[in-house]
């Protein structure tokens, strides 16, 4: 807890950060956001909107151009990104960027090493990770002998590895098929219940809407809606989210149209259609 | 998409089209041997001879036997340190086709800008006089054994890198600079330019294959240079970017700079023991090599 006692223990704080690129880009403007520890958080926008520019705000790999940045209450400001790192894991978009070594479990040890695991702290860090994005058997494989999709859980076991309170995803679910899907919603949920927080960006809303308990929505830089699923998927919303050229999930929209609310389960789904079907057919 | 294949892969379909530049088609070629060759590592994995030495002996050694071959000016000696490499690149399972003709046919691009004007510059007795319109080709004999002696230096150097990084994993290399005590600041740059190279030659031909697929029909020979040297640049760019980025995801992972070694090494008996037969070669290639042709 920060000294006042008053402050709720936020893991981020993001206070009227704005952040322009050396260029003139304004990526960030005046952007707040506080998530609580354990949270689960989606960010959602089109291409362009500043996702993975504010996600790099949190480990300080970027400092705002103007506001404050708090990771677990203490302001980033002058914090080493290295230092940063034990407590906030992030995972790049592109994981070609991220990946450097020649052996899957060497790519994975780089992070925990760099915390100072060792020996069989380490080993196990390694196996858990790899085995949590179900690429247990491929150690030895070269990461860049895989495929893109692969090479993301690679990079994604990397981040996992490091056991860090905060953890960051910047587009996990791009590329995989249904069953990385499967592995990366089970990741969230896994690092959820361990009480760790989750911020992830996705294009997917179908994963956003059953993954996450919050989603915020970005354009231009700016949040323009911020709540849960159920809130941000709801037809009252979906000005909003086709200004930033996002559709709602199917689900959303059929669930909307049977009166389910905006995140209905498959199941809940079915068994409206067949009560309708028995009703009307 | 997986690594080395589609660099491979695109050199072959271009290939069959048959009407893409030598220019694109060497590029293409190199990036993906190199990739296939050096980033996958697979010699450094396999089990022979060089591959089980320490690789700090193995450090020592190619520097010795660069230093001989470059001190001498004897084609003897290079001939025989030539042969030495065959063998050593023998014991340790490397192709000799691949290792011999990557080497050979890759000198005459380098060397050979450098050797042909010293052919006919060098003065001395000419070994034959070919007019040649208002020109005479006529190579003088101390110009054309300059230059063998000159080709003959870089290939055999060339082989020695060559097969110090096929046989031997990247970090291990540089742990065994830092053995040397070769500053660390240096092989974090090294260490930081291999990635580099890596990105570019990916970048290369992406960049490479995207244009391949734009451009339909038939490019003339200064198109394609005009091209070439305006993508450098971009390309140029575009890797260093990259770059940053690479670190930026090493300090997002608690890097602090300090290279973390995985393999412990010891110098065993036959460590040492090929070590000191090296140096034998190397010294008496340099000392014997004034007395030979
Ligand atoms: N290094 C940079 N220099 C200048 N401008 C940049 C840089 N990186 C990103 N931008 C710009 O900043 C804005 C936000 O980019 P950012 O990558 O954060 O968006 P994003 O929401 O992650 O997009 P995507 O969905 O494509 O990943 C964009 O207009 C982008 O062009
Ligand atoms: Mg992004």
């Amino acid at each position: 807890m920060s000294a006042g006692g008053s402050r709720p223990s936020h893991a981020i704080e993001l206070e009227g950060v704005s952040f322009v690129y050396p260029d003139g880009t304004w990526a960030l403007r005046d952007v707040c956001l506080a998530v609580p520890e354990g949270g689960r958080v989606a960010i959602v926008g089109q291409n362009g909107s500043g996702k993975s520019t504010l996600l790099r705000h949190l480990n300080g790999l970027l400092r705002p151009s103007a506001g404050r940045v708090l990771v677990r209450g203490r302001e980033t400001a002058g914090v080493p990104v290295e230092r940063i790192a034990r407590q906030v894991g992030l995972l790049f978009q592109n994981p070609d960027l991220q990946i450097f070594e020649e052996q899957v479990a060497d790519e994975v040890a780089f992070g925990p090493r760099n915390l100072g695991l060792t020996g069989a702290d380490l080993a196990s860090a390694v196996m858990e990770a790899l085995e949590a994005v179900g690429l247990r058997g491929l150690e030895h494989a070269n990461p860049f002998n895989l495929g893109f999709s692969r090479r993301k859980l690679v990079a994604l076991a990397a981040i996992l590895a490091m056991r860090t309170p905060i953890v960051a995803l910047d587009e996990p679910t791009t590329g995989q098929d249904g069953r990385g899907l499967g592995l990366v919603e089970e990741v969230v949920r896994r690092l959820a219940d361990e009480g760790r927080t989750v911020l992830a960006t996705s294009h997917d809303m179908r994963f956003v809407a059953e993954t996450f308990e919050r989603v915020v929505v970005m354009r231009e830089g700016a949040i323009v809606a911020d709540g849960t699923p159920d809130e941000v998927f709801a037809p009252a919303a979906w000005e909003v989210l086709r200004s930033t050229h996002l559709d709602p999930p199917p689900a959303a929209v059929v669930g909307g149209a049977l009166g389910l609310g905006s995140t209905p389960t498959e199941a809940q789904l079915v068994a409206a259609l067949r009560e309708r079907d028995a009703r009307y057919g | 998409m997986s690594g080395p294949a589609p660099g491979a892969a695109a050199a072959g379909r271009e290939r069959r089209r048959g009407r893409i530049g030598w220019l694109e088609q060497t590029l293409a070629g190199i990036t993906a041997s190199i990739e296939h060759a050096v980033f996958t590592e697979q010699h450094a994995r396999e089990r022979g001879f060089l591959q089980a030495r320490d690789p700090r002996a193995k450090l020592a050694i190619f520097l010795a036997l660069v230093l001989a071959a470059s001190l001498s000016g004897s084609i003897t000696v290079l001939a025989g340190l030539y042969l030495v490499v065959l063998a050593a690149a023998g014991a340790s399972h490397v192709p000799y086709r691949y290792f011999v003709k990557r080497v050979w046919l890759g000198i005459p691009l380098v060397a050979g800008i450098v050797v042909i004007p010293a052919l006919f510059l060098v003065p001395g007795p000419r070994l034959f006089d070919l007019p040649a319109g208002p020109l005479h080709v006529a190579p003088s004999l101390p110009g054309v054994v300059g230059g063998v002696i000159f080709v003959a230096r870089v290939g055999v150097s060339v082989s020695l890198a060559l097969l110090l990084v096929m046989t031997t994993p990247w970090a291990d290399l540089l742990k065994s600079l830092r053995a040397l005590h070769v500053p660390q600041v240096f092989v974090l740059i090294l260490s930081m330019t291999y990635r580099y190279i890596f990105l570019f030659l990916h970048t290369v031909n992406g960049v490479l294959q995207a244009r391949k697929s734009r451009v339909v029909g038939r490019t003339s020979g200064a198109e394609q240079r005009r091209w070439i040297s305006g993508t450098m640049g971009a390309l140029v760019n575009r890797a260093f970017k990259m770059s940053n980025d690479v670190y930026a995801a090493m300090l997002a992972r608690g890097f602090t700079g300090e290279l973390r070694a995985y393999s412990t090494y010891r110098m065993r008996t036959t460590d040492w023991a090929v070590l000191a037969g090296s140096l034998t070669v190397a010294a008496v290639g340099v000392l014997a090599g004034p007395f030979l042709p």
